[in-house]
């Protein structure tokens, strides 16, 4: 799959195809509603007409609509980006951040040293 | 990539969430075998639900259909029930429609089957020599039907690299993932 | 629900619960229907012979030869829970050696959309009609039924013996010759 991904044309991968958080919310409600919706109106036409492969026939309508509007990620569903908090800026940003703490403290004050002469 | 991702999954889990799966996994297999004995209980049948194997009795049941069996002892055998009965040196159970029904005064029954689809009745089924069945023979009969529900064993009936791939997949499914 | 697989997965768990949900109302508005219909049922010359049952024990048996009328219009058993029925003429009565035998003598499967009136006039009966002994002969209390098995689409699957019934008086003589 990754290799497949790999030889898509730029102009293709950057097409979006993620639904935000209260995108997949909604689309989640949208199909549960729908299909439940047809459900009903089947129920109701199969036992009106006395066959119940009609009531199927309709739910498999609603199962088919709620497909396309809910499996595939329409710009919908990515009407509410996600807030990030903006980038703190660092104070120095010049200066390299400090090496992680690695317990030894000799080597750490080693750096120190270095930086000192820098 | 995806498929060894349950590897990682592993190895990011320590010792108590490896514990829980492994109970997890004990948990599931324990509550489908209580089940089944509780329905044993109930139905009073050694098999309560049966999957259709074969096609003798189309056009009412196919292939992969369910039947919920009852085997009540004071229940009489009738005829036009589907009965489902064991013949010795069979392996599996045979769904089947009383044809005849002999009852003496002691109630010692003796019956007849035959398969809707097949043109004559099952004395060419049973065992040699055997020419009635008898209420030890019977493992249940049909009360409740539902179509399609067993479709899956057929599946796993005829292609065994099905039933193990299914197997496996399962068990490292419930093992690995982690709710 | 962040990709595309995982809604695919979680509608299709959904559908298949609405379908179950369905199929069990469904079931739940046709559980209570009697199926009952009137039948009405006569027969033709009866006569009886004294043969041996190859077909069983090869001991000489009574068998009996009917021809039969039959009126019924089964159509308003058919709601939308029923995939078929299977009719079957069941001749019932008692001899001395069984205090119940049951045989049926014709069947018939009537599908969804077949004919549901059945009219047979001086029809012949589809299975031999061997008594288990010779308890035919003189036997002055045999009485036909028409009964039909329900096959819905998912639930029981009822038994019900039609509303009518005829009785069957065998001749006190065997009658000699072939048929």
């Amino acid at each position: 799959m990754n290799y497949i991904e790999s030889l898509l044309p730029e102009s293709i991968k950057s097409i979006p195809t993620h639904m935000d958080f209260d995108g997949q919310r909604r689309a989640e409600r949208y199909f549960q509603v729908i299909i439940v919706l047809y459900a009903i109106v089947g129920f109701v036409w199969g036992y009106a007409t006395q066959s119940f492969s009609q009531t199927l026939y309709i739910l498999f309508a609603g199962v088919f609509l709620s497909s396309v509007l809910t499996l595939v990620p329409w710009k919908m569903y990515r009407s509410q980006p996600l807030q990030w908090q903006p980038a703190r800026v660092e104070q120095d940003s010049a200066t390299p951040s400090p090496p992680a703490v690695t317990g030894n403290p000799g080597s750490q004050s080693k750096s120190k040293k270095k930086k000192i002469k820098e | 990539m995806g498929a060894l991702d349950f590897l990682d999954d592993v190895r990011r889990m320590n010792k108590r969430q490896l514990y829980y799966q492994v109970l997890n996994f004990g948990m599931i297999v324990s509550s489908a075998l209580m089940i089944w004995k509780g329905l044993m209980v109930v139905t009073g049948s050694e098999s309560p639900i049966v999957v259709v194997l074969s096609g003798s009795m189309e056009p009412a049941f196919h292939r992969g259909d369910l039947l919920l069996l009852t085997n009540y002892k004071e229940e009489p055998i009738r005829v036009g029930e589907i009965v489902v009965f064991k013949i010795e040196g069979r392996d599996i159970p045979i769904v089947h429609r009383v044809l005849k029904v002999h009852e003496k005064v002691d109630g010692k029954i003796k019956f007849l089957t035959k398969g809707d689809n097949n043109s004559v009745d099952d004395r060419g089924l049973y065992a040699k020599g055997q020419l009635w069945l008898e209420k030890k023979d019977v493992v249940g009969r049909a009360k409740a039907y539902l179509p399609y529900a067993g479709i899956v064993t057929i599946l796993m009936n005829d292609y065994p690299k099905f039933k193990y791939a299914i197997l496996a997949f399962l068990g490292i499914f419930v093992l690995t993932h982690r709710e | 629900m962040n990709s595309f697989t995982s809604r695919l997965n979680s509608l299709f768990a959904f559908t298949l619960s609405v379908m179950a949900a369905l199929t069990f109302g469904c079931f739940l508005t046709t559980v209570f229907n009697d199926n009952l219909r009137p039948v009405e049922l006569s027969v033709g010359k009866v006569s009886v012979k004294n043969v041996p049952d190859y077909s069983a024990d090869r001991d000489k048996s009574d068998l009996g030869f009917i021809t039969f009328d039959l009126f019924t219009d089964l159509s308003p058993i058919f709601n939308w829970n029923v995939k078929q029925l299977f009719l079957y003429l069941t001749a019932e009565y008692e001899t001395k050696d069984h205090t119940l035998n049951q045989v049926v003598l014709w069947d018939k499967i009537i599908e969804r959309g077949d004919n549901t009136i059945l009219d047979l006039r001086k029809a012949n009966t589809k299975y031999y009609f061997w008594d288990y002994g010779n308890g035919l002969k003189g036997n002055q209390n045999v009485t036909l039924t028409l009964s039909w098995n329900v096959i819905p689409n998912a639930g029981t699957l009822p038994k019900v013996r039609g509303f009518g019934s005829h009785k069957i008086v065998f001749p006190e003589q065997y009658t000699a010759g072939r048929f």
